[in-house]
């Protein structure tokens, strides 16, 4: 984000070429970007965690079918990857 | 029926917040085609009449990628991602349209539909974890018979760069 956040309204109730203001955001659009900011950080440390638990689950997976006697060919093609 | 264009704004500093309002209320549907990028992995959500869609919006995401050739469908539960931007690169930039139908209407509940891809090989960043997407697919209602006059479109982190693009049409019936 820059140093002072700032909008672009297009007032479209306006003719063309006297539509486009530049402002500050408020007070409360900055609380509101603050927010979805901390949202998106706990979204991106959920999103690791059931990325991280689905990789060890397919691996672990892969291993079994392994112990089983199945080639890495034979895994590939049953589990698509 | 055709495409009217209403405007297009092209930006010249970052930017955090594009706001189009008083939309004119004699078309069909209101078609947003946009062009963005940021100086980091990043998503863009979209505010309707001021509000933000994170109560009331339901939507179902459908992502495609190539590399390994997949597909999924999500149930997202965060914010309203709209779609996803990319890292800040002369040639990238996350390319989306954006259709919200009966948008003047008064009487239905506002639904929103949208495709997204990206100039490159990388994708569009939905998961902050690093996993992109070629193609994005986003489809919801909003719970709101309101019609809609204004669309606010801002980043989940930081700036839109210089050079993004908002382009605003309506559908008409000529």
């Amino acid at each position: 984000m820059s140093e002072i956040p700032t909008k672009l309204i297009v007032d479209l109730s306006k003719p063309v070429g006297e539509r486009e203001t530049i402002v500050p955001l408020t007070a409360e659009e900055i609380a509101e970007a603050e927010v979805r900011q901390v949202e998106a950080e706990a979204r991106k440390e959920a999103e690791a965690l059931a990325l991280a638990e689905k990789q060890a689950a397919k691996e672990s997976a892969n291993s079994k079918l392994a112990a089983l006697g199945l080639s890495a060919e034979e895994i590939a093609a049953i589990t698509g990857a | 029926m055709g495409l009217l264009f209403l405007d297009r704004v092209t930006l010249t500093s970052p930017t955090n917040l594009v706001s189009f309002d008083n939309i004119p209320q004699t078309g069909l549907d209101l078609v947003v085609k946009s062009s963005v990028q940021s100086s980091t992995y990043n998503n863009v959500v979209m505010k309707i009449n001021g509000y933000d869609l994170s109560t009331g919006y339901k939507n179902k995401v459908l992502y495609l990628r190539n590399n390994p050739l997949d597909g999924a469908v999500a149930d997202p539960s965060g914010p309203p991602v709209i779609y996803g931007t990319e890292v800040a690169d002369a040639n990238t930039f996350g390319n989306a349209e954006t259709t919200i139908f009966n948008y003047a209407s008064t009487y239905t509940k506002q639904t929103i539909s949208e495709f997204a891809a990206a100039n490159s090989s990388e994708g569009l960043s939905y998961s902050t974890v690093g996993i992109s997407y070629n193609s994005y697919f986003p489809a919801g209602y909003f719970s709101s018979t309101a019609a809609v006059s204004r669309v606010d479109f801002a980043t989940i982190t930081g700036d839109f760069s210089t050079g993004s693009t908002f382009s605003l049409y309506i559908t008409t019936e000529d």
